[in-house]
Parts: C-alpha cells; sequence; structure tokens
C-alpha cells in the first residue's frame, strides 16, 4: 500500500514539477540567453510556455483521470448504483473511495459467513462419515455373528459386504472375496448345488436387469441346504441389493421337506425303476423273439412275468405319484391355460391306448368355457388318469367322451368331464373307489389290473386346486366322471372354431419379423397379433443387428431371400455378436436347400413357405420354450 | 434321416445290454456303448453317431452335464441327443430339452418299440425343421 501510495504521490506530483521546471527553466533562459525582449516577443514567449505547458497537464491529467474512471467502472459493477449514490452527496473522488471502502467491507463479512458456513459443513461431513463407519462395522459385527453364510452385493456385481461365515463356506479369505464379482461368485457356488444351470442362468438374469425383482432358492445336490438368490430393487434402476444367503443342515421347515421329497421322488423312484426297467426289458425281449422263437409253454409262463412286470411298474408310479402329491402338500403351480389345449393333449396321449382297445376318443369342449387357473401337468395327470380308467371299462367298439364346460351356478369354476359307455359303477362303490387302493370290482372278481390309487390321485390333484371331483353312473350304462376346477377371473373366451388355441398371458411374446416383401411381413405381423404376441417389424437386413439388440426381442423369425445382406448373412451376425447370440431365430423360406447350412448357423427352426399360421405359431412358441434356442 | 449308429450312454450293465439288444433286434442299428458321461463324450468326438442316447443320472458327470459339453462343441453339436429318464416330470423334461436335446424317453421303456419311438422322435424333429 505505501509502493501504490508514494507512486500515486509521484503522478500527482509530476505536473507541478513540470511546471515548475519549466518556469525555473523559462526564467534561466531569460537571464542567461540574450534573447530580444521586445513586449511581441514576450507575447510569443508567454503563448509557448502556456500552450506547452497546458498541452501536456493535459495529457497527464487525462492519465490520472483515465485510473479513475477505470477504478470508477469496476466499482460500478461490483456494486451498481452505489457509486452514483456515494457521489451525489459529495464530490466524485470521495465518492469512489467510500463506495470501494463499503465493497471491500462487505466481501471481507461474506467472506467470514461463507468459512463459518464450510467449517460447519466439514465437521458435519465429518461426523456423517464416522456415523457411517460405525454402522458399517456394526453391520459387519452383526453379520459375522450370523453363522450363514451371507454376501451381499451391488447392482453393478461388486462385492458390498460378505462375512465370515461365507469366507469358510468357500475357504477364501475376506480379502479375496471382496474382490470378487457376482458372477465369479456364482461360479464358485454352481459345484453346491442341483441345477447349476438354473443358478447360473438365474444369476445371469439379475445381473442383466437388476432392477427386477427376484427370489429364487437353489436346493443342494447333497441335499443338505440350500442357496437363496435375491435380488431386492432399491430406487428403481438406480441401485440394486443382490443377496446369497445359505442354508445348511436341518434348517428350515421347508429345506426338511423339500429334502424328503426330493430324495424319495428322485433317488427312490430311480432305485426302483431301474430294475424294473432291466426286468421289463429282458423279459420284452425274449416274448418279441430276440433270443430265438418261444415255445408256448415258456411263452405263457413269459407272458405273467411281462404282466406283473408293468403291474409293478404302475404301482410304483401312483405311489411316488401319492407321496409327491401328501408329502408336502405338492405345491401346484396354477397358472392360466386352456383346457381345450390340456384335452386335446390328454387325448393324443392317450390315442394309443384308445386305438389297440378299439375305443373312439372324442373331445365335447364348450364355447363358453373360461380358461382355467390350474398347474397345467397335475391336471393333465387327472385326464391321464380318468381316461386310462374310461378306456379300461369301456367295451370294444365304444365311444369315450372328454369335455368341458362353464359353471353358470359357480362361476369360478368350470367343469372338467370323462364319460364312458361301459360297465359302470354300482352306487356305493361311487364314493369308496376315490380312497386309496380301493376299486370298484371285489377282489375275486377284478378283471382289470390297476393299483387302485389312481382316483385317489385324482382327488388329490383336484381338491388341492380347491375343486372337486365325483362321479355318476349306472351300472350297465357307463360312467362320467366330474372335476371342478378354478376358472382364471376374465371373461370367458368366445372360442371361434378349433383354430382358437387360447394362449396365456403369460405366453405373449415379442417377435421380431423380418421380411424384405412389405405383404408378407403384414400378413405375419397379423398373425402373430392375432394370437397376443407384440411385433417389431424390420424390412431390411443391415439393420436386424442393431434393432435386436435395442428391443432384445424373444424370437425372431427371418426370411432366407432378401436383396442386400440376406438371411444367411443376418443370422451370421446375430449368432456371431454376443448379445443377439442367444435369441433363437425362426428362418423362413420357400426352399429347403438353405435348411441345413441355417440350422448349422445356429438357427432354432426352419419353417417352409407357404406359411400356415398353425406351424409359425407352434413354431414360435417352442422355441421360446428354449431358452437357449440353439445351445451355444 | 436313416439312422445306422446310435451311442446309448447308460451306468446300469443290465439296462445297457437290454437297450443294445432291443436297437439291434428291432432297429437293425449298431449300438456303441459308454459306461458314463465321460467316456460318452469320448466315443462320440472318435467316433459319431447318427443319435446320442443319455440316461440322466450316471456318476461323474450327469447326462445334462454330458448334453450341454455335446452342444458345446461345434463338432458333435449336430448329433440329436435324446435323453432317457426315471424322472418325468416337467420341469425335468424341460431342463432336457433347454439343453438342447430333442426328446427323452422314460423308463422303463418297451423293448419291443424304443427303436421306433426314436425313430418317431427323430422325423418330429426333421419335420419341425421343414
Amino acid at each position: 500500500m505505501t509502493e501504490f501510495g508514494s507512486k500515486l504521490r509521484s503522478r500527482i506530483w509530476q505536473p507541478f514539477l513540470f511546471l515548475m521546471g519549466v518556469a525555473v527553466l523559462a526564467s534561466v533562459c531569460f537571464t542567461v540567453l540574450p534573447l530580444p525582449l521586445t513586449p511581441l516577443s514576450l507575447w510569443i514567449y508567454t503563448a509557448l510556455f502556456v500552450g506547452v505547458t497546458g498541452v501536456v497537464a493535459l495529457l497527464m491529467t487525462r492519465r490520472l483521470v483515465s485510473s479513475i474512471q477505470n477504478l470508477a467502472q469496476l466499482t460500478e459493477e461490483a456494486s451498481p448504483g452505489s457509486l452514483q449514490r456515494a457521489s451525489s452527496h459529495s464530490d466524485e473522488l470521495d465518492g469512489l473511495a467510500r463506495t470501494i471502502s463499503e465493497i471491500t467491507t462487505e466481501m471481507r463479512t461474506k467472506e467470514q459467513t461463507w468459512m463459518g458456513d464450510l467449517e460447519k459443513r466439514n465437521q458435519a461431513v465429518q461426523q456423517l462419515s464416522r456415523n457411517l463407519q460405525e454402522q458399517a462395522a456394526s453391520f459387519e459385527t452383526v453379520l459375522n455373528a450370523v453363522d450363514s453364510p451371507v454376501c451381499l452385493f451391488e447392482a453393478n456385481g461388486n462385492v458390498l459386504q460378505v462375512n465370515q461365515g461365507f469366507c469358510r463356506f468357500l475357504k477364501v479369505s475376506p480379502e479375496a472375496l471382496r474382490s470378487r464379482r457376482l458372477l465369479a461368485v456364482i461360479a464358485d457356488l454352481r459345484q453346491f448345488v442341483e441345477s447349476p444351470e438354473e443358478l447360473t442362468a438365474a444369476a445371469e438374469a439379475i445381473f442383466r436387469k437388476p432392477s427386477a425383482p427376484s427370489d429364487t432358492v437353489f436346493p443342494f445336490q447333497n441335499r443338505n441346504g440350500n442357496l437363496r438368490l435375491y435380488c431386492v430393487p432399491i430406487f428403481g434402476e438406480l441401485s440394486s441389493l443382490i443377496g446369497i444367503t445359505i442354508a445348511s443342515g436341518e434348517g428350515t421347515d421347508t429345506s426338511a421337506v423339500e429334502r424328503l421329497k426330493g430324495e424319495f421322488t428322485s433317488t427312490v423312484s430311480h432305485e426302483l425303476r431301474t430294475p424294473l426297467t432291466a426286468i421289463k426289458g429282458a423279459v420284452g425281449l425274449i416274448l418279441g423273439g430276440a433270443g430265438g422263437p418261444v415255445p408256448g409253454a415258456i411263452r405263457d409262463l413269459l407272458e405273467i412275468a411281462s404282466h406283473n412286470t408293468d403291474r409293478l411298474i404302475q404301482l410304483v408310479n401312483d405311489i411316488l405319484e401319492i407321496f409327491r402329491l401328501e408329502a408336502g402338500r405338492l405345491p401346484l403351480k396354477p397358472a392360466p391355460v386352456s383346457i381345450e389345449e390340456l384335452i386335446n393333449k390328454a387325448r393324443d396321449k392317450a390315442a394309443k391306448d384308445a386305438v389297440a382297445a378299439r375305443i373312439r376318443l372324442e373331445t365335447r369342449v364348450a364355447p363358453g368355457v373360461p380358461t382355467a387357473l390350474v398347474d397345467a401337468e397335475q391336471v393333465g395327470v387327472v385326464l391321464e388318469k380318468l381316461i386310462s380308467n374310461a378306456i379300461k371299462f369301456s367295451n370294444a367298439g365304444g365311444i369315450v367322451r372328454i369335455g368341458a364346460d362353464p359353471m353358470p351356478d359357480a362361476p369360478k369354476f368350470l367343469l372338467l368331464w370323462v364319460q364312458d359307455f361301459g360297465q359302470g359303477i354300482p352306487r356305493e362303490a361311487q364314493e369308496r373307489i376315490f380312497e386309496k387302493f380301493e376299486q370298484a370290482e371285489g377282489v375275486l372278481t377284478r378283471q382289470h389290473q390297476g393299483s387302485g390309487l389312481g382316483l385317489s390321485i385324482c382327488r388329490g390333484i383336484v381338491e388341492g386346486h380347491g375343486g372337486r371331483i365325483w362321479v355318476k353312473s349306472e351300472p350297465g350304462k357307463g360312467a362320467t366322471f366330474y372335476a371342478s376346477l378354478p376358472a382364471a377371473q376374465s371373461a370367458p373366451r368366445q372360442a371361434e372354431a378349433e383354430t382358437r388355441t387360447g394362449r396365456s398371458s403369460a405366453a405373449r411374446h415379442l417377435v421380431m419379423v423380418v421380411d424384405d416383401d412389405t405383404d408378407t411381413r403384414s400378413v405375419i405381423a397379423r398373425m402373430l397379433q392375432s394370437e397376443g404376441h407384440f411385433v417389431v417389424e424390420v424390412s431390411n437386413g443391415s439393420q436386424v443387428a442393431e434393432l435386436a439388440m435395442r428391443h432384445r426381442p424373444e424370437v425372431i423369425t427371418l426370411d432366407m431371400i432378401m436383396p442386400g445382406v440376406d438371411g444367411l448373412e443376418v443370422l451370421r451376425r446375430l449368432k456371431g455378436n454376443e448379445k443377439t447370440r442367444s435369441i433363437p431365430v425362426v428362418c423362413i423360406s420357400i426352399s429347403d436347400d438353405l435348411s441345413p447350412l441355417a440350422l448349422e448357423l445356429g438357427a432354432a427352426q426352419f419353417i417352409r413357405k407357404p406359411l400356415e399360421a398353425k406351424k409359425l405359431l407352434d413354431a414360435i412358441e417352442r422355441v421360446c420354450q428354449t431358452p437357449a434356442g440353439q445351445a451355444g | 434321416m436313416a439312422i445306422r449308429k446310435v451311442l446309448l450312454a447308460e451306468d446300469e450293465e443290465d439296462i445297457r445290454k437290454v437297450a443294445q439288444i432291443s436297437l439291434q433286434f428291432r432297429g437293425g442299428w449298431e449300438v456303441a456303448l459308454a459306461n458314463n458321461g465321460e467316456e460318452c463324450l469320448a466315443k462320440a468326438a472318435s467316433d459319431p453317431p447318427d443319435v446320442i442316447l443319455l440316461d440322466c443320472m450316471m456318476p461323474k458327470l450327469d447326462g445334462y452335464e454330458t448334453c450341454r459339453r455335446l452342444k458345446l462343441d461345434p463338432s458333435l453339436r449336430h448329433i440329436p441327443v435324446i435323453f432317457l429318464t426315471a424322472k418325468a416330470q416337467e420341469t425335468e423334461v424341460k431342463k432336457g430339452l433347454s439343453l438342447g436335446a430333442v426328446g427323452y424317453l422314460i423308463k422303463p421303456f418297451n423293448p419291443m418299440s424304443l427303436a421306433a419311438e426314436i425313430s418317431q422322435i427323430l422325423e418330429r424333429q426333421a419335420e419341425g425343421n421343414a
């Protein structure tokens, strides 16, 4: 400041010094030099003097004033309007000085406030950080106190927290484990679970889309525990918590039941069925002539063996079924299903036996039948058994009818029935037959083989769904078995002709249709849309890969003959790209020529034009059920 | 497609014998045998068959894992795989099919119709691809 002050002072003194200097110089000139001193010359000297000093003084003043003007401008920018106010009461320079001092004071106060705020905020952050550390420490303590192995991951797969139990389980140090990521840890866990494929698939699905909640249990191979993999999205896409917990030993109730059920159905069924397979195989082959001609007496005895082996096999099947039903109140997985489809499937399955018994199978599904909400596999078993009974107790040349009707008195249910025109069932047996090991005929008159468990199984399944099973029969006139089953709670569908396939909402797929011909494309799209599928149309082969990555369709229909980038090239590109490789591709073409090559390249299926709706829709359904499409 | 050679992977000796005789007698096919999954992979690689029959439950490498490896191998991927299983629950079936098998047969099987059922499965597969 003092330096500045001295500079400023010297600048102010400059004009004064200059004037003094000029005056002295002038005086010296006049006294020393022999200059003429006429009045005219005096005027000239004065004018010169004034002119020169005037110019110089002006220049110097301007320099000074312009600096002050700059200062004034800066002040105006810093605090608009304050300079006007200050200089209205006193002269400009004073005003300027005052304003500047005001501004600097203001700034100093602000600075202090900010420093104060910053200090407070720093303290708060430090406090927060300490709290978090305490929480993390206590969380870690809690986690380690829990024996069960637990490992938590962030949405991006990094390990968030892992406890000692987990480290011990995998025999890996905590540090090593902390540096691993989700899929690597899952890979290590594969060896323990019964279905490693499913575990990997589930983990990959979570990793790809961590915003979808999921919670799945994977039983262990040794039946001594299970692994639970769950994903909890927090704030939607922003972050998720992915966790793996391992429950081992005689932990939960469900694991005990699972174990029981699992052990019995898996191992024991295998143990029972294996020797039966060998016996049936050996006896069957001999009877079939594989060892040469079989003389009459030997044949008769072997027929007995074969016959009884089949009875034993049926008994084993039924016992296992009953056990499965009862051992844990077999978890039924109801889903919307077309009852017509189930009936058709059961009919097709029984077709061979029906033909052998010379029975005709007919189906009668009423038009207003609602969609069923049932476990398709289990209801299939019921139909199978009822149809098999109907065939068994019918006379050759007879008819067996299978049908479904709505139940207007009980709109939440539908009625499934199987009718035969055989020997019928006496009244007193009509309740009894649903009991285990009961058959309508007495032991002595029994003509038909059977385990006596079939109807009991049916009852277990039907009642498990919340329905009822009963029979109406008159001896000699046949019998009709009825089962009420839950209906899906939507308006009954109006069945249009036999082409109605009654697709459940679970089976709607996103299909990408690739064809350069607009008409073909729209025909295919309409076929798919009328079944409830969603369609993305692509007209140019070169766009397929990119659009497939963007839309991630569940299946792609691909016309093989296209200009530019043709079907084979598109297929090559799709299968060569990590992101699109797993999307099943259904190739469509006029000729078979490209079929082998397409299949080799990884197509899931090849359909020939002209396209039939049923063929296409069946193909779509089939490839969507095999998520890997072409494996590898 | 005409089948000439079948590779059967089955750990039970009696079932191996019965199945081999059945397929030779009724199908007229050449039948190669493997005791387990690893042997199956080795034999398939050295002398590729027209179809592979895989038992589901085998020690060391089970049927599912064997199937997965077969499908991952570019030189073996094209051979149709059919599972032979004592378990016929839908979940097992779906699992097998999702690994790339073209069908499954339930044990105990009828030895007089085993070959026909195999042919039928392959025909259906070929039809589906037409």
